[in-house]
């Protein structure tokens, strides 16, 4: 925000330059949870496809950040949004296994909940999207429109996860995964406006929206590995004890 | 006769738990079994003489989720788990 105040060429380098450590920090904290979990059982799996939407947005970061700081790497902008779009079904699954072990206790009015939490999301972001640029072509529209479209089909299980460990230790992961997602769809419906309008540039005040959650995901995958921490168990002594 | 069967009853019923968490991953097990043993000084298989740690510890741990845990070691028990006393285990930590 206030590298804007310094100009435009200035937020550009410097937004570029943030998002880098924030997404790698995101990449190393969800490779940890990883190797915790060394891919056995179903939270094992998720956190390997986490890691998966990690590192596709990070190296959509590094793809990002090189096309805006040399121009000569222009051709590999299409890469990005691909590596950015490929990041969504690995956070997809990640979702779909991290419930997996608990489906059982999945109630209709549950399934209810996070659907109206889509629904309520997706129709006016694309709706009022629409309206305000209807000079816009199909193509500007779908490229833009994805992405928001992406994010409200993940809130489905994020409201999900939300419900089911609430209260729980676990649930912080949930609450913050369920925020950063809001502040995504948030950033990709000004992203969709300012990228139709072509009033979009690296470093607008929109992008501290998408720093912001990736902080959130840190934090939620930060407050998993306090939670499995490996524990050293202290000795038992005298085993009478435990009788 | 009774004293024979009861270890086995409990063992059972640790495996059973074992099973459960395990199915979400290793460290799940270890962040309860590693509870237990840190807030009650007890273990697994003791688990049918204090259900009410380990409900405290599931429900602690995963929130609403404890219930399909619960679900899940009921599955493991199949016809066990209408024994009287397994029975009641599964009632409290299923409260």
């Amino acid at each position: 925000m206030v590298a804007n105040f310094a100009g435009k060429s200035f937020a550009t380098t410097t937004t570029d330059l943030l998002f880098l450590p924030v997404s790698g920090g995101l990449v190393v904290l969800s490779i940890i949870i990883a190797i915790r979990f060394k891919a056995r059982g179903n939270f094992g799996s998720a956190y390997l496809f986490f890691a998966g939407f990690a590192g596709c947005w990070f190296c959509a970061e590094l793809v990002w950040m090189s096309t805006e700081l040399y121009n000569q790497l222009n051709f590999l902008r299409p890469v990005n949004d691909y590596l950015y779009l490929s990041g969504y079904p690995f956070l997809l699954l990640f979702a779909r296994y991290y419930v997996k072990s608990v489906e059982a206790v999945i109630t209709q009015k549950m399934l209810s909940y996070a659907f109206l939490a889509t629904v309520v999301f997706f129709i006016p972001t694309f709706y009022t999207a629409y309206l305000y640029n209807p000079d816009a072509t199909l193509q500007q529209i779908i490229w833009a429109g994805i992405y928001p479209i992406l994010d409200a089909i993940l809130l489905f299980p994020t409201v999900l996860g939300m419900i089911l460990f609430f209260k729980g230790n676990v649930g912080l992961l949930w609450s913050l995964m369920f925020i950063a997602i809001l502040l995504n769809v948030v950033a990709d419906s000004g992203f969709f406006y300012l990228n139709v309008n072509r009033s979009y540039y690296s470093g607008n005040p929109i992008d501290i929206l998408y720093l912001w959650s990736y902080v959130l995901f840190s934090f939620g995958i930060y407050s998993h590995i306090k939670v499995f921490k490996k524990q050293k168990m202290k000795s038992f002594g005298n085993l009478d004890e435990l009788k | 006769m009774e004293n024979r069967s009861m270890p086995t009853r409990k063992e059972l019923l640790a495996i059973a738990l074992e099973d459960a968490l395990n199915e979400m991953g290793e460290p799940t097990l270890e962040i309860v079994t590693n509870r237990l043993f840190q807030q009650y000084r007890c273990n697994l298989v003791d688990c049918l003489d204090h259900p009410d740690y380990l409900a405290n510890v599931l429900k602690e741990t995963f929130g609403y989720a404890q219930r399909a845990v619960v679900e899940k070691i009921k599955k493991n028990l199949g016809e066990f788990g209408s024994e009287r006393p397994v029975e009641e285990f599964l009632k409290v930590i299923a409260k």
